[in-house]
């Protein structure tokens, strides 16, 4: 697979563990902030787009958690 | 929502999803917080009228409650690898068989008097996440460590972090802590018995519980009643501190007992390290007696305790409504003292000592990168774990799964039972939201009402309530990821939980049978 990770290989979960679950911190506390701006505001959208990128950070840490 | 056993099982559910996947399956805590985080979405929305608003503002509130205990964890880790570099864990693990010969003893140091002391000033993790690798350095298995180091400072959550736990359950209540504080003085002051007897089980077998009896039985009363008397002066703030430090002193003095005496001839003022060089005993404990003397000016000193208040973080949350009608007031997140934080302290602490053993030449060359790698490796995966977790449990409180979940179990109960289910309450709020104060927070009118309508004592439930949650909130995932995280256990949670269950109830138990006993006695009625 010319190094590209792919589920069929999960090496890359153990080589990759350590950033992706960096970036599913990160981006778990950033998704909690913009929802809480998005319903300030009550802006669906955003409120929308940020609720399905902390959901994307619990699913990071399902498959490498 | 009705109560029937079908919304009783619905509310369960992601406890019962983390409870199946990490006991069941053997997940890590960071795994199946994400499932159960999912599960308690799904629940909340589906079944008990969560919106998107009142879901967003959920996590929110639950992003400010994990930072705060984040805080704490990753400072915690960076003064742990700081005194790890400079060779501190190694000199403990070589100075304590100095100090006594006895394992079982050695393990009461650490995993029941230090971790206690730790919790009267830090608590939030801090007790596991520092003594549970000391307890791995000397010698003890990783699992043995957590569970020690867990179970040890159990009963001294609800007096310690400044008595957090119990203000919130005074004002929760609204009752005085002239009322509150003798009942849960005395339940807890009595549970550091079981506490101790089982991290001399859990070190030393059924062996070291006999050698150690005397010991733990002489440093369980010497605590209980140091405690005791602190809250009845009105000082509960320093309840479990104070208990602790009387009792480290007196844990020292029975080292130089016979039967507990060092046989070693060792240098209890410099050790040699593997080099050969020499190194200075108060050097090295640097980065903890700094943390001490920090705790304590940084919540003793009114000043400067006002003058760190002022640097704080929070968000406001409206009112919340559910489709049900199930309302959460409005008000104030988590409040994060930036600078005034425990985490701050432990930040501090680790700078400071660094700065002393870089000096004093304990680092070697790439010093920071071997400190911090582990940091990090050992923090995340603990951070998403909270996260997801406390995620779920802020859903399940906002939405009123929480308190379907405690109603149905004190209905089921009459006058006579209820003394025996209001400790386990209280646990089972602390397992779930990780927190003694939680718990208080979510569990404590509930207790009163019932207690009430009972026609029980209200002092005395309440105690019930708040030794239960301090005792079980030992058993709660959040606090073991944080200890296994520093002892390599980072991906192997399951194999602490169950241990801890089994462990960790007994005590709580125990704080049942002294409720049943203290009602029938006619005692704070």
């Amino acid at each position: 697979m010319n190094g590209v990770p792919s589920n069929s290989n999960p090496s890359w979960r153990k080589k990759y563990r350590l950033q992706v679950q960096l970036a599913a911190l990160i981006l778990a506390v950033a998704a909690s902030f913009g929802l809480y701006t998005a319903a300030q505001n009550g802006d669906s959208f955003w409120g929308g787009v940020w609720f399905a990128a902390f959901a994307f950070s619990m699913l990071l840490t399902g498959l490498v958690g | 929502m009705p109560l029937n056993l079908l919304t009783w099982l619905l509310a369960f559910s992601p406890v019962i999803v983390v409870l199946v996947l990490m006991l069941g399956f053997r997940w890590g805590g960071s795994k199946a917080g994400a499932m159960a985080w999912f599960v308690a979405v799904l629940v909340a929305f589906f079944f008990f009228g969560a919106g998107p608003r009142l879901i967003a503002y959920t996590q929110a509130k639950a992003i400010l409650l994990s930072l705060d205990v984040l805080y704490i964890i990753w400072t915690a880790l960076l003064l742990y690898h700081i005194a790890d570099e400079s060779g501190t864990v190694r000199m403990i693990g070589t100075m304590l068989p100095a100090l006594t010969p006895d394992r079982t003893m050695q393990g009461l140091l650490l995993g029941w008097l230090f971790a206690s002391f730790l919790q009267g000033m830090g608590g939030f993790g801090v007790p596991v996440a520092v003594s549970a690798p000391l307890l791995v350095g000397l010698g003890f298995s990783p699992v043995q460590a957590v569970l020690m180091s867990c179970i040890g400072h159990g009963w001294a959550v609800n007096f310690g972090s400044l008595a957090t736990s119990f203000q919130t359950l005074l004002a929760v209540t609204n009752l005085p802590g002239t009322l509150l504080g003798p009942p849960s003085a005395a339940l807890l002051g009595i549970s550091a018995l079981p506490c101790g007897l089982l991290v001399a089980f859990i070190g030393g077998g059924w062996q070291g519980v006999r050698r150690t009896f005397p010991a733990v039985l002489l440093l369980s009363v010497v605590m209980g009643l140091t405690q005791y008397g602190l809250v009845v002066a009105r000082v509960w703030t320093l309840g479990a501190t104070g208990a602790a430090l009387v009792g480290l002193v007196v844990g020292f003095a029975l080292t130089r007992l016979p039967v507990y005496r060092q046989t070693h001839g060792q240098s209890l003022t410099s050790q040699v390290d593997e080099n050969g060089r020499r190194r200075s005993l108060p050097v090295a404990f640097s980065a903890y007696a700094i943390l001490v003397v920090l705790a304590f000016g940084i919540n003793l000193i009114e000043p400067l305790r006002a003058f760190l208040d002022r640097f704080q973080f929070t968000l406001q949350f409206p009112e919340l409504r559910t489709a049900l009608g199930w309302v959460t007031q409005a008000e104030s997140g988590r409040k994060i003292d930036l600078l005034g934080h425990p985490g701050a302290v432990l930040l501090y602490s680790s700078l400071l000592a660094a700065l002393i053993y870089r000096r004093a030449g304990y680092f070697r060359p790439g010093a920071w990168k071997r400190i911090l790698t582990p940091v990090v490796r050992g923090a995340v995966n603990s951070s998403l774990g909270i996260v997801a977790m406390v995620g779920m449990a802020v859903i399940m409180s906002n939405t009123g799964m929480t308190n379907l979940l405690a109603e149905g179990l004190s209905r089921n109960f009459g006058a006579a039972f209820y003394p025996l289910v209001a400790p386990f309450l209280g646990a089972l709020g602390a397992f779930i939201t990780g927190s003694n104060n939680n718990s208080n927070v979510l569990f404590a009118l509930l207790q009163m009402r019932t207690a009430e309508l009972l026609k029980l004592s209200v002092p005395l439930i309440l105690a019930a309530q708040t030794a239960g949650a301090s005792l079980g909130s030992i058993m709660a995932p959040a606090k073991v990821i944080v200890g296994c995280s520093t002892v390599g256990l980072g991906d192997n949670e399951s194999v602490v939980m169950r241990p801890i269950l089994f462990y960790g109830l007994l005590p709580v138990a125990g704080v049942a049978l002294l409720t049943v006993l203290f009602l029938w006695l006619g005692v704070w009625s």
